[in-house]
């Protein structure tokens, strides 16, 4: 018999996660393949499927441009060894640590500037920085309750970062929903592994948000903020709401009265205490941020800072995800932890310095350019994928504006196989794990989301733009045959009862 | 222990509702229009031009329609006609993602599907038509209700959107009967009370023939007929006073008295004579139309009667 993974070759330049592991005599990944091979590619394809309608029919879609789609998933797996998982979520936790303490320092007495680690420019010039958030949290509140970073492996094998997404970060719902999908699709797959689950998520946040309550609540109300259901992440807003057992809310249920937040319910109102937000700075309250927005609450922000209620995440996060914020991470964590980086950066140009930029603008066609502050994949430029013409216009911005954007080197970063067709090909994928920060600890979720750009040698993985999602297993070892220790039916000598029957009731 | 299912927002009671509404629109509409277009096949050219002004009347569309065919195709699939089953289908499915928190998985899977269905159905990709779209909604939408009845927790909720569907069966029926309410051929009514899926109920009941008269008692009082407005009217009466035992501030509201006393009345031996009959059914209109607005006043929009102000500016940043 034939293996569909025959043929299968990985992509020149690129870590191929499944040729590397293989080679390797990896267990899991050959256990992977001889799955597959079991299955056979069109049963494995006819699956996929069936994944897809059972997705649409549950409504597991993202909107764009008005339009409802589905994420599609692929049905094979990437796999991680719990080795190096270990090593990674020690990696995030530390990284989200120093963050964390760099928030609260620059809403604070700003001592990493006055210690001339970080230049004063850099907090000065940021656009994300917000003066309504200069003030300090109470000691049960985090600012950082969920973090999604992005990383990707890069050509030597190992995982880097390549963004913090320290704001309202998505993704989650799809990580609990592949995996459900897959077991339900392909359980022979899941046959010989011990798998990390990924279920907990909800009740670590819930457990976070609770936590942060304001103290002298005894029973909190959590509430799930979303801007409604035209937002493009409405799906995994009513998610998450559902999953907690809390209310998914829109900014017209909420008001303030005094220092407190409202909800309106069906019988007069209730005190919120705590507010999982979904909804950008900006439109959190018109009173301080976009007067002529119709989505915040009025008095909001005044609410928070007098501490009569909670919000996860806080206000003016952004300025820690600002990508030049990132060229400085080594330096944060060295600050506040006296520790290294378990987790490395990309090498990236600080283009303050005139020899590094003009090194940059030398060259741009081998190069990534970013804007510091935006999200979502907005303004990139791939030197080597630009018109000359984007390539020049990069360059007067970057002279134009310094503080506005950063360089990085290209990096091919790794394939994984991917059902394409009827075949399996490499695709290039990244890794989005998500973080919960309550004040007693921090949780991992075990992998995380794998996003995989379907169109050949494409590295653009946002699902906006032709990407797709890969359950991603945390495998702990190989499972023994389960050997069952509650007693069987014969064994407590009862006898089964019947269903009963019109004639055994006669 | 006090269940967090006990907070319904406003905006999702009011989802709910209408989510109810729009659920039991679509099925109703799909029932009247299928038993419609059924029974004209055979008919005379009258029939056709009464039935097509009927229908026209019940859902306030236009009446310079004289072949049914034309009208029931724009009444099924016009999604830009707000009394089409395209368009009730539609603003069910969003209202049910707006309440998406307070509704079972299986109920809005359900929606899910039937929305992604109809708002895809044309009329050349089936061969019978409308016929398959009608059982297509029919069962769908008594799926959907089965669905509620069996996954969702019995809450708040769950009454806001029960009373949705009781309010829309009652509506329904009122716009039938005061439709047809002029007319005296036994055919108009035999074909009301299929459209209620009433016809076998209505002679398993009665054990007599289909009459004008005898049609409209079975409709409007019958107490054993679960879609009678008298039995419509005692589910929303317990539902409503449920819901009001619930509020805070339950003193102040009651449920306005219109609807205890067109219970008492429909209790008691209706009138026999066609006007005394159109009289009863203004009344209940009245008092249906009272009902919709009250639950507005006391459950949908809690924010009228609270009054507070936000703070200034200037008192903010000291």
């Amino acid at each position: 018999m034939t293996s569909p993974f025959d043929l299968y070759r990985g992509s020149a330049g690129a870590f191929d996660e499944f040729i590397v592991n293989s080679n390797a005599k990896d267990e899991n990944w050959l256990g992977l393949a001889k799955s597959i091979e079991n299955l056979g590619l069109i049963e494995l394809k006819r699956r996929a499927i069936e994944v897809e309608q059972t997705q649409a029919a549950r409504g597991i879609t993202f909107t764009v441009g008005g339009q409802e789609r589905t994420f599609p998933l692929d049905p094979l797996p990437r796999i991680i060894s719990y080795e190096e998982w270990s090593m990674v979520e020690l990696g995030l936790m530390q990284r989200i640590a120093a963050l964390e303490a760099f928030l609260d320092d620059i809403y604070g007495s700003q001592e990493i500037v006055r210690d001339k680690v970080i230049p004063k420019r850099l907090i000065s010039n940021a656009t994300q920085f917000s003066r309504a958030a200069s003030f300090p949290l109470k000691e049960y509140q985090m600012r950082i309750t969920v973090a999604g970073l992005d990383l990707i492996r890069d050509e030597t094998g190992e995982l880097v970062v390549l963004e913090d997404n320290l704001r309202t970060p998505s993704g989650v719902s799809y990580v609990i929903e592949n995996r459900r999908a897959m077991a339900r699709i392909l359980p022979e797959l899941f046959e010989n592994y011990e798998i990390e689950p990924v279920t907990d998520y909800p009740s670590r946040l819930l457990a976070s948000l609770i936590s942060q309550a304001p103290t002298q609540v005894s029973d909190p109300l959590v509430v799930v903020l979303t801007p409604g259901i035209y937002n493009s992440a409405y799906f995994e807003h009513a998610f998450l709401a559902r999953q907690m057992g809390v209310p998914l809310v829109e900014p017209r249920d909420l008001f303030a009265k005094g220092n407190e937040i409202f909800v309106r319910t069906t019988k007069a109102s209730r005190r919120v205490d705590v507010i999982y937000r979904r909804i950008d700075d900006e439109y959190i309250d018109p009173l301080f941020f976009k007067p002529d927005s119709y989505l915040g609450i009025p008095g909001l922000l005044n609410a928070i800072r007098a501490g009569g209620v909670t919000i996860a995440n806080a206000i003016g996060n952004g300025v820690a995800d600002d990508k030049l914020t990132y060229a400085y991470l080594n330096e944060i964590v060295d600050y506040y932890l006296h520790q290294k980086p378990l987790l490395k950066n990309i090498e990236t140009y600080r283009l303050e310095d005139p020899d590094v930029r003009k090194f940059v603008i030398d060259n741009v066609e081998n190069l990534v350019v970013k804007p510091v502050d935006a999200s979502g994949g907005k303004g990139i430029v791939i030197g080597s994928k630009a018109t000359e013409r984007e390539i020049e216009e990069v360059r007067i911005a970057i002279i134009a504006n310094p503080r506005g954007y950063i360089a990085q080197r290209i990096v091919n970063f790794s394939t994984i196989p991917t059902v394409v067709g009827s075949t399996i090909e490499p695709r290039h994928a990244d890794l989005r794990p998500f973080i919960v920060s309550s004040p007693d600890g921090r949780y991992v979720v075990p992998g995380g989301l794998s996003r995989v750009a379907l169109n050949s040698g494409s590295m653009i993985v946002n699902s906006s733009q032709g990407g797709g999602s890969k359950d991603t297993w945390i495998i702990k070892g190989r499972s023994r045959p389960r050997i069952s220790i509650a007693p069987t039916f014969s064994e407590r000598r009862e006898q089964p009862i019947g269903l009963a029957t019109k004639e055994s009731a006669q | 222990m006090t269940s967090r299912g006990s907070i319904v927002l406003a905006r999702t009671a009011e989802s709910l509702y209408w989510l109810g509404r729009y659920m039991e629109r679509s099925e109703s509409m799909a029932r009247i229009l299928d038993v419609h277009l059924h029974e004209i096949i055979g008919s005379t050219n009258d029939t056709e031009g009464r039935w097509s002004k009927q229908i026209a009347k019940i859902f306030a569309h236009s009446d310079d329609y004289s072949d049914f065919d034309g009208l029931a195709i724009d009444l099924s699939l016009d999604g830009s006609l707000q009394s089409s089953i395209r368009y009730s289908i539609e603003r069910a499915y969003e209202n049910a993602k707006s309440a998406r928190d307070a509704i079972s998985l299986e109920y809005w899977e359900l929606i899910n599907v039937a929305y992604g269905r109809v708002s895809k159905y044309s009329l050349d990709q089936f061969g019978h038509g409308l016929f398959t779209f009608y059982s297509i909604i029919k069962e769908r939408c008594a799926q959907g209700r089965g669905l509620a009845v069996s996954t969702m927790n019995r809450d708040a909720a769950w009454q806001f959107l029960n009373l949705g569907y009781d309010v829309e069966q009652l509506d329904i029926l009122l716009r039938l009967l005061m439709a047809k309410n002029e007319s005296l051929h036994t055919e108009d009514w035999v074909v009301v009370l299929r459209s209620i899926g009433g016809h076998e109920a209505f002679l398993r009941a009665t054990n007599s023939p289909v009459n004008a008269l005898g049609a409209i008692n079975f409709l409007i009082s019958e107490k054993i007929f679960p879609r009678s407005i008298l039995a419509t009217m005692r589910r929303i009466s317990a539902i409503t006073s449920d819901l009001i035992r619930g509020i805070d501030d339950s003193q102040t509201i009651k449920v306005p008295s219109e609807l205890p006393r067109a219970i008492v009345r429909l209790e008691n031996p209706l009138a026999t004579e066609v006007d005394q009959i159109e009289e009863l059914l203004d009344e209940l209109w009245s008092c249906h139309l009272i009902m919709c607005t009250f639950y507005y006043e006391s459950f949908f929009s809690p924010l009228a009667k609270s009054n507070f102000n936000y703070p200034l500016r200037s008192e903010v940043w000291r």
